[in-house]
């Protein structure tokens, strides 16, 4: 182990590693800072890059970008009222006051702070927790593996936003294209209807480029799009002086828990942790009082627990293999592309990948609090950049991206295709965030059971028996699964009681 | 149109995709690769597990109230996946270059755009450093001009 950690932070400090940290943080608050284009599209445009990597920097260059645009939100979110990201939309509470009463430098040097703190503090998390998962996962047959993505993919779809029958068919769905092509097992095609080129079935980036960046891009043009650039008058960023940071540690330690754990819990995301972490500032602070017109500790609250999240999410991502959101989905398909299968096993397979992954997004944050603070006079530039160019650019991106797995023609036809599909689903209120997790796990999904299936001679049943781990999975399933009955119940309760229900957080 | 009406629809559609695959799956041509646990056995699955979701997507949109969609700028909809389906079908036979430089003029263009002492220039810059960085330092080869090839 201490082998792979010393190959890791050698490969992680080569300066190919460190310029794509450098170049991801930037690229991701400029994109984050966006309104509108979040961390998924960052992302994706940022894929077809790391083709010509090795695996330690293409994900440095993720990590780099997932880092960024979950701090870049907030720019917007205080300069001009409209979050950059859905994570950062509890920021507008307190910092477009602040903007308003002249102090935008002081929100942005808040917000900075906050989001460094919090994120160094979940990369803690996930370098206490991560290897400690991974060794439990050690004790994971077939049978166990099954009833964890099962476990992993419901919690998913049910916390999705919209229905539950909706996440669980995108899940479903996701599934189910995995299947299109050869059977990994006995190598009999399946569903190709006879046409030769679904034999390879279909590329995962392809698909995955297709529902989140064309997705978005077609959805923004079915919005009416602003040509015209916001106004923001400010000058830079400042920090507040020690004391006003020292009264507000109990805070940032708090907030920046709420979003580690909130991000190790699949489906869940920073934006909710952040109106967690809010509304507990709001209940708990000294200066409750003043939280909505432009008081720090809002930002503070908001801003260490969304960026907490990224390393929490790295915990299942990186221990089990599991993705619990739409960017980490991306980034194990990443991984696929470099030949590092995503699972249970991940981490005991490829230590020297996930110790880069550990180290990369320690430097990242750390270079987010002097990249957010260089850059902080020219924020107001980018968001003066019209709609239309970008989406323009990211079109070609995607393009691009799709086309350089492969070269092939084939693939970007598939983008198109699955980039249409996306809308419709998201006009339909479907999320697509389980159908991409279902096809970065469908694989695995299937040969676990079919396995754990020859193994017990063909007894589902015994799925149950023998298999503690398992059954404690499958009876957090059904939990989940039971979910919408849970909420029924209380929001009956809730209106029997005459109180009124927490506002729905955006995926 | 209501939203109750549009998600009633389309689970309608994904149960008739979703029936559609699961006959397929039953066909002369995959039973007889259809042993215990072979090929078919997990997509049929998934299936009927399809099924059993497009159903309850039915019921719910009957049984909850419904919204009305936003207003959705259908104009720029269509101009955005139409250049968006030429650029992927002409790519691999015109070339990049072209397809980029005649992109980014029109995308923005038809979205509202229409500055174009910032678009022409843009649209060069754009494309051509692209086309750097993709073929000449990432050597990640674009599709050519075949003219020029």
């Amino acid at each position: 182990m201490d082998q792979a950690i010393l190959e890791a932070f050698a490969q992680t400090t080569s300066w190919m590693c460190l310029l794509c940290i450098f170049v991801g943080t930037l690229w991701g608050i400029i994109v984050g800072a966006l309104p509108g284009l979040g961390s998924v599209l960052a992302i994706t445009i940022c894929l077809p890059f790391t083709y010509a990597l090795d695996p330690a920097s293409a994900i440095a260059l993720l990590l780099g970008c997932y880092c960024g645009s979950v701090y870049g939100g907030c720019i917007s979110a205080i300069l001009i009222n409209t979050p950059g990201t859905p994570q950062s939309a509890a920021t507008c509470f307190d910092g477009f006051p602040m903007a308003q009463q002249g102090k935008a430098d002081l929100a942005l040097g808040w917000a900075t702070g906050s989001s460094v703190f919090g994120g160094l503090l979940s990369c803690i998390v996930l370098i206490v927790c991560g290897p400690q998962l991974a060794k439990f996962a050690l004790n994971f047959g077939p049978v166990e593996t099954f009833a964890l993505i099962l476990m992993a993919l419901t919690c998913i779809a049910s916390i999705s936003k919209g229905s539950m029958p909706a996440g669980l068919l995108s899940g479903v769905l996701g599934l189910f294209l995995v299947t299109v092509g050869m059977d990994p097992v006995s190598g009999n095609m399946r569903f190709t209807f006879g046409y030769f080129k679904l034999s390879g079935g279909f590329e995962l980036i392809a698909v995955v480029v297709g529902v989140f960046a064309l997705t978005e891009v077609f959805a923004r043009a079915a919005e009416f799009l602003n040509n015209k650039a916001p106004q923001v008058a400010y000058s830079g960023m400042r920090f507040a002086p020690w004391h006003e940071w020292k009264i507000r540690i109990g805070l940032l330690l708090k907030s920046s828990i709420i979003g580690s754990v909130v991000g190790i819990l699949p489906g869940t995301g920073a934006a909710t942790a952040a109106f967690i972490s809010y509304a507990e500032a709001k209940r708990s602070s000294p200066r409750s009082a003043g939280m909505g017109q432009g008081e720090p500790d809002g930002l503070v609250a908001s801003e260490a627990a969304n960026n907490a999240v990224t390393g929490g999410a790295l915990v299942p991502s990186l221990a089990l293999g599991l993705p619990g959101d739409a960017v980490t989905a991306v980034m194990l398909a990443t991984l696929v592309l470099h030949g590092i299968t995503p699972g249970v096993r991940l981490m005991i397979d490829n230590p020297v990948a996930v110790y880069s992954a550990f180290i990369a997004l320690i430097i990242a944050n750390i270079l987010m609090f002097f990249q957010g603070f260089a850059v902080a006079k020219f924020f107001a530039r980018f968001l003066r950049i019209p709609e239309p160019l970008l989406m323009g650019m990211v079109v070609i991106l995607c393009l691009l991206g799709t086309y350089g797995i492969r070269n092939s023609a084939f693939d970007l036809v598939v983008t198109l295709v699955f980039g249409i599909f996306g809308y419709i689903l998201r006009v339909f209120g479907m999320p697509v965030a389980p159908l991409v997790i279902g096809m970065v796990l469908g694989t695995q999904l299937e040969l676990s059971l079919r396995q754990g299936l020859l193994l017990s001679d063909g007894n589902f049943w015994a799925f149950f028996n023998g298999h503690p781990i398992a059954l404690a999975l499958f009876a957090m399933t059904a939990v989940l699964l039971c979910l919408p009955l849970i909420r029924y119940g209380l929001e009956r309760r809730r209106a029997a009681l005459g109180q009124a229900a927490p506002p729905e957080v955006e995926e | 149109m209501p939203k109750i009406t549009g998600r009633l629809l389309f689970s309608v559609v994904m149960f008739s995709i979703g029936a559609f695959l699961l006959a397929y799956s039953y066909t002369t041509a995959n039973v007889a690769a259809a042993a215990q646990f072979g090929p078919q056995f997990f997509p049929r699955i998934l299936l009927w597990t399809w099924l059993v979701l497009a159903l309850a997507m039915m019921a719910e949109s009957i049984l909850l109230k419904g919204r009305k969609y936003k207003e959705q700028n259908w104009k720029g909809l269509f101009a955005s996946i139409g250049l968006t389906a030429l650029a992927c079908t002409l790519m691999p036979i015109v070339g990049f270059l072209p397809i980029s430089l005649t992109f980014m003029l029109a995308y923005p263009w038809a979205l509202g755009y229409r500055r174009s002492t910032v678009l022409i220039p843009l649209s060069i810059i754009f494309s051509f450093a692209t086309w750097y960085i993709f073929n000449e330092i990432l050597l990640i080869p674009l599709p050519e001009i075949p003219w020029l090839a």
